[in-house]
């Protein structure tokens, strides 16, 4: 990597943190071994705070996706902390005589090792470099969905989880060795300028660029690689399905952009016109896909998974229309799917949190019957599920709605009318189902006693994300201008000042309302 | 004592075959290091007889029978942690040749921080182990 060491201070921190949470794992007193939380929520807090103070530190020109990679690590530590919070009493041990043998110090090890991955990705110049960091993500995460929880469904969906992700590395592998056969170098800089260079994008290139799409399409869980989610997330134990939703995808839509940042965004003509047209079959295909087979779930669990698929769709149309607009900075297809991507972690993730927190059968509630009622007895639980369904909806005066307008806008404007519309029928077609668990929990009678989770921190990072949701649904303009910056950045097309670039946040959290943030783009952009 | 023997071999009138004199000796080392282990195991050694310790691969697999057994976890734990070496072996080796080889166009940072990045490798090769240890790898029973 080609940046100052003082630029990976928040992975260093993390992935320390790991270490020293790996090695109180193996103590001996369950006392010790309650640390690791606390160990595991500072580091990342510090993280988070080390990422925002490099994101207002000048770079210059010596780091050109600065902001691009202020976002990512911000993104990772961000949510990595409500993820903490929500798994504070993890792993779950079913008998509670046993709670001294459990994992816990390797769980928290294994998450700040993956979300370090994730932090470090938008940094890696090199195919080489992205391949490590795409595993960084991955490995941790097997380990986790089949420790989680000591049930055979745990089992199952962890082995299920490590095969297929298997296969999913080496086909996004093999398509990286296509496009090292194209330009004979794995260094960004190189490929960029053999893109840039040759005026048809060469089919063995485009090969690679459609292996690398397949093959990290596992990692979004987008269709045609879909078909583990539903049973790895509902077999896993579901702070484990919470970080699975948000841990590698965030990962893959970050690599995507970055394999399309070398292609140089010119891939409308020619032979080169597969790759953006996988891209639109795909998500149109993950959207529908996704959103009809919700309708029949009644585990939660299983639903969110789909969702999770469809949402992956939502973000594969900002990917796919791109940087195709040249003019306007709001439309910009990469900044949409960018808002999208952490407006969809941070309600996701407040759902998730809830339903932790009601304890169910097995460990969380996991179906329709098991949070029945629950408004009448936690008022405050049902409402932040509430606020979260909504936002995943895409209701007005909640993020969700800003994200899905922002890539109905994308698609509008680069002239994919067809898509924007597609988009907008499946928001209504999952209305549906997230409307069935609002009913559920507040319409109909309580069918099983409820019991709820202790740690109080489970609540915490629950209402935190449904806060969230809100207050960035109301005052987007901190996370709007982030991955506007980290779009136009990485799309090139507005030419950055960077005398002014990278201090963009501090610049961003100043600004009180949207319209002027608006007036400077525009204003940059002349 | 290389360098005295190659010289000695060069000067001398099988002039021809002086390069080959290193992996000679590569090969009366390995020779005595294997004769030398049996050697020594079975002077220094406990001496143990039994059904177990009289087959091959003692205190491992059955050599006959069904391959399609279920090995014991252990080997695997002790497998990874050889793989810790393994892997610390495969990075040093070319670390010292660039550090050899200041002048080589891989050696991009200076002796200090080239030294330092291998500290805190082999440092997080440790870590493992000791995560290793404290877990009770080691502990056959």
């Amino acid at each position: 990597m080609n940046i100052p060491l003082n630029h990976l201070c928040p992975e260093i921190i993390m992935i320390v943190a790991a270490c020293i949470v790996a090695l109180l794992g193996a103590a001996k007193s369950d006392s010790v071994r309650r640390s690791a939380q606390w160990i595991s929520l500072i580091s990342l807090i510090l993280a988070f705070i080390a990422g925002w103070r490099i994101g207002t530190v000048d770079a210059g020109p010596a780091w050109p996706l600065a902001s691009f990679c202020t976002y990512d690590t911000l993104l990772a530590s961000g949510v990595g902390i409500l993820l903490v919070l929500l798994s504070w009493d993890m792993p779950f041990a079913l008998d509670p005589a046993k709670s001294d043998q459990t994992f816990r110090g390797e769980y928290f090890a294994m998450m700040l090792v993956s979300l370090a991955g994730v932090s470090m990705m938008a940094k890696v110049d090199n195919l080489i470099w992205l391949f490590i960091a795409l595993e960084l993500v991955s490995i941790p995460t097997y380990i986790m969905v089949a420790t989680g929880r000591g049930n055979p469904a745990a089992q199952e969906a962890g082995i299920k989880y490590f095969f297929l992700g298997s296969l999913s590395a080496a086909i996004y592998l093999f398509g990286f060795s296509y496009l090292y056969g194209f330009c004979g170098s794995t260094d960004f800089s190189k490929i960029a300028g053999a893109f840039a260079g040759s005026s048809q994008v060469p089919y063995v290139a485009i090969i690679g660029l459609l292996m690398v799409i397949i093959g990290i399409a596992y990692k979004i869980a987008a269709v045609p690689l879909h078909y583990y989610a539903p049973d790895v997330y509902q077999g896993t134990a579901t702070p484990v399905t919470a970080f699975l939703s948000f841990a590698p995808k965030a990962a893959g839509f970050i690599a995507l952009i970055l394999v399309f940042n070398l292609t140089g965004w010119k891939l409308s003509h020619g032979a080169a016109r597969a790759v953006p047209d996988l891209l639109m079959v795909m998500a149109v295909l993950s959207m529908t896909i996704g959103n009809v087979l919700a309708l029949l779930q009644r585990n939660i669990k299983r639903m969110l998974a789909y969702s999770s698929i469809s949402h992956s769709g939502y973000m594969l149309v900002g990917l796919a229309v791109g940087p195709l607009l040249l003019s306007h900075s709001t439309t910009n297809g990469i900044s949409a799917m960018l808002f999208y991507l952490g407006a969809y972690s941070i309600m996701t993730v407040g759902a998730f949190a809830v339903l932790v927190y009601l304890q169910g059968k097995l460990d969380a509630a996991e179906d329709l019957d098991d949070i029945a009622g629950i408004a009448s007895e936690h008022p405050l639980a049902a409402a932040c599920m509430a606020v979260c369904m909504l936002s995943l909806i895409g209701m007005p005066f909640t993020v969700g709605f800003l994200g899905k307008l922002f890539i109905v806008q994308a698609a509008f404007s680069s002239g994919h009318g067809v898509l924007a519309v597609i988009v907008m029928i499946n928001a209504a077609i999952a209305a549906a189902y997230y409307l069935s668990i609002i009913t559920s929990m507040y319409l109909r009678d309580p069918w099983t006693p409820f019991s709820v989770r202790r740690p109080g921190t489970i609540q915490f990072s629950a209402a935190i994300a449904a806060a969230l949701v809100i207050l960035l649904g109301l005052f987007p303009s901190v996370l709007m201008s982030m991955s506007q910056y980290s779009g136009s950045e990485v799309t090139k097309m507005v030419a950055m000042d960077h005398s002014h670039g990278a201090a963009l946040i501090k610049t961003a959290s100043t600004l009180s309302a949207d319209k002027n943030v608006e007036m400077r783009l525009a204003v940059r952009a002349h | 004592m290389v360098n005295v023997l190659t010289t000695a071999l060069a000067t001398s009138h099988i002039e021809f075959y002086s390069g080959w004199a290193l992996l000679g000796i590569l090969f009366l080392i390995g020779l005595a290091f294997g004769i030398g282990n049996v050697v020594l195991s079975h002077t220094l050694g406990p001496a143990r007889k039994g059904l177990v310790k009289d087959s091959t691969y003692e205190s491992g697999v059955d050599p006959l029978g069904s391959t399609r057994e279920r090995f014991n976890v252990r080997f695997y734990l002790v497998a990874m942690i050889f793989l810790v070496f393994d892997v610390e072996v495969l990075f040093i080796i070319p670390w010292l040749y660039v550090f050899n080889n200041q002048r080589h166009p891989w050696v991009v940072l200076p002796l200090g921080a080239l030294f330092a990045s291998i500290l805190i490798f082999t440092l997080i090769l440790l870590v493992a182990y000791v995560y290793a240890w404290g877990k009770g790898v080691f502990q056959w029973d």
